[in-house]
C-alpha cells in the first residue's frame, strides 16, 4: 500500500471519519513503515496542540465596534502614509533643486568660458587681414591651394560671369563641401596639386 | 544700367591690373603672390558692391588702390630680401652692427607698409560719403570674417580629402 494513501487515511482517522476496515489496514501498515509511524505521531501532536489553543472569548460588543475600529485603523495608516509621502516628495524637490542649481552653475561657467575664448578680433586694413589669414594658414601649402581656389570661386561669383567662362569645377567647390562623390574628390585633389605646383 | 557700367569698369580695371601685376618675373614674389592678388581682387569687387560706388568714385578709387597695392607688394619684396639677408648674416655670424642695420631696415619697411595702409584709408575717407565710410568700416570687418570662414572651410575640405585618400 502506498504511503500517500495511508497519510490521507491517517488524517481522516484523527477526524474520526475512517472505517474499521481501513483503520485495520492503516495499523498493519504503520507496524511495518517507520515514515508513516513518524507522520502519525506528528499529526497527533499538532492535533493535540490545536485542541488546547485558547482564542479568547469574543463578546457581542466586540462585533458591534469591530467595523468602526477597522475604519479608525485604516485612517491612521492613511495619515501615516501621507506624512511619509510628503517627506519623500520634499527630498525629491531637494534633488531637483540641486540638479537645476548645478545646471545653472555649469551654464554660467560655460558662458564665461565661451565669452573669454570667442573674443572676436576686429581687423580693418587689407594688410592686417592678409597677415592674419596667413598666420591661420601657416606652412600648409595644400590648405593654401584650397583656400586660393575658394577665393577664385568667390571672384567668379562676384563678377557674375557665366559658368562656362569661370569653369564648372570652380563653381562646384561649394557643393563639394556638402556632398562629394569619389570622382569629384579625385578631380579636386588633382586640381589642388596642380595649383600648388603652379 | 549704372551698376552695369561700374561693374564693366571694375572688371576691365581688374583685368588690366592682373596683367600688370603678373607681368613681373616670378622670382620677384616667390610666395603667396597669387593668393594675395586674388584676395585683393575679391576685396575690390566686394567693396564696390558693399559701398555702392558711383562710376566717378570707382574711377578715382581704383587706380589709387592699384598704385598703393603695387607699392605695398614692392615693399613686401624688399622685406623678403631683407629677411633672407638677415638669415644669412646670422648664419655667417656677421658683426652685430651690420645685423642691427638690417633690423632697422626691416623695421622701416614695416612702418612704410603701415603708412601705405594709412594712405589708402585717408584716400578712402576723402572720396567717400559719411555713409559709405561707415559702410567701409563694416565691410572691412565682414571681409576679414569671411576670409577666416573660408580658411575654416578649406581646412574642413582638406581633412575630408585626407580621409578619402
Amino acid at each position: 500500500m502506498k504511503c500517500k494513501k495511508i497519510k490521507k487515511w491517517l488524517s481522516d482517522n484523527i477526524d474520526g471519519e475512517l472505517s474499521e476496515r481501513k483503520r485495520k489496514k492503516v495499523e498493519e501498515h504503520i507496524q511495518k513503515c517507520l515514515l508513516c509511524r513518524s507522520y502519525r505521531s506528528n499529526l497527533e501532536k499538532i492535533h493535540r496542540v490545536a485542541k488546547n489553543l485558547d482564542y479568547g472569548k469574543v463578546t457581542p460588543d466586540y462585533w458591534e465596534n469591530f467595523v468602526s475600529k477597522i475604519k479608525g485603523r485604516i485612517s491612521t495608516l492613511e495619515q501615516k502614509e501621507r506624512k511619509s509621502g510628503t517627506f519623500a516628495l520634499g527630498w525629491r524637490w531637494a534633488w531637483i533643486g540641486a540638479g537645476l542649481s548645478l545646471v545653472v552653475l555649469l551654464g554660467l561657467f560655460l558662458f564665461q568660458f565661451k565669452a573669454k575664448t570667442d573674443q572676436e578680433i576686429y581687423v580693418f586694413s587689407f594688410e592686417d587681414s592678409f597677415e592674419q589669414i596667413y598666420q591661420e594658414i601657416g606652412d600648409n601649402s595644400e590648405l593654401e591651394g584650397i583656400f586660393n581656389l575658394m577665393i577664385v570661386e568667390s571672384i567668379g561669383e562676384s563678377l557674375e560671369e557665366p559658368r562656362s567662362k569661370i569653369g564648372p569645377d570652380i563653381y562646384d567647390l561649394s557643393s563639394f563641401l556638402e556632398e562629394f562623390t569619389d570622382e569629384e574628390l579625385i578631380f579636386l585633389d588633382s586640381e589642388i596639386k596642380k595649383e600648388i605646383k603652379s | 544700367m549704372k551698376a552695369k557700367k561700374v561693374f564693366s569698369f571694375v572688371f576691365c580695371f581688374l583685368f588690366l591690373s592682373v596683367i600688370v601685376l603678373t607681368a613681373a618675373p616670378d622670382d620677384k614674389f616667390p610666395d603667396k603672390r597669387g593668393i594675395r592678388e586674388n584676395i585683393h581682387t575679391l576685396r575690390l569687387l566686394r567693396m564696390t558692391q558693399a559701398l555702392n560706388l558711383t562710376e566717378e568714385q570707382a574711377a578715382k578709387i581704383f587706380p589709387a588702390i592699384n598704385r598703393i597695392e603695387k607699392e605695398k607688394m614692392e615693399i613686401h619684396r624688399e622685406i623678403g630680401l631683407k629677411v633672407k639677408e638677415l638669415k644669412l648674416s646670422l648664419e655667417k655670424e656677421d658683426p652685430e652692427e651690420q645685423i642691427e642695420n638690417m633690423i632697422e631696415d626691416l623695421k622701416n619697411l614695416r612702418n612704410l607698409l603701415k603708412s601705405k595702409d594709412e594712405e589708402f584709408e585717408n584716400f578712402m575717407e576723402e572720396n567717400l560719403t559719411v555713409v559709405q565710410r561707415a559702410k567701409y568700416i563694416l565691410f572691412s570687418v565682414d571681409f576679414f570674417r569671411a576670409l577666416k570662414e573660408k580658411v575654416e572651410r578649406a581646412r574642413i575640405l582638406q581633412e575630408r580629402l585626407y580621409k578619402r585618400r
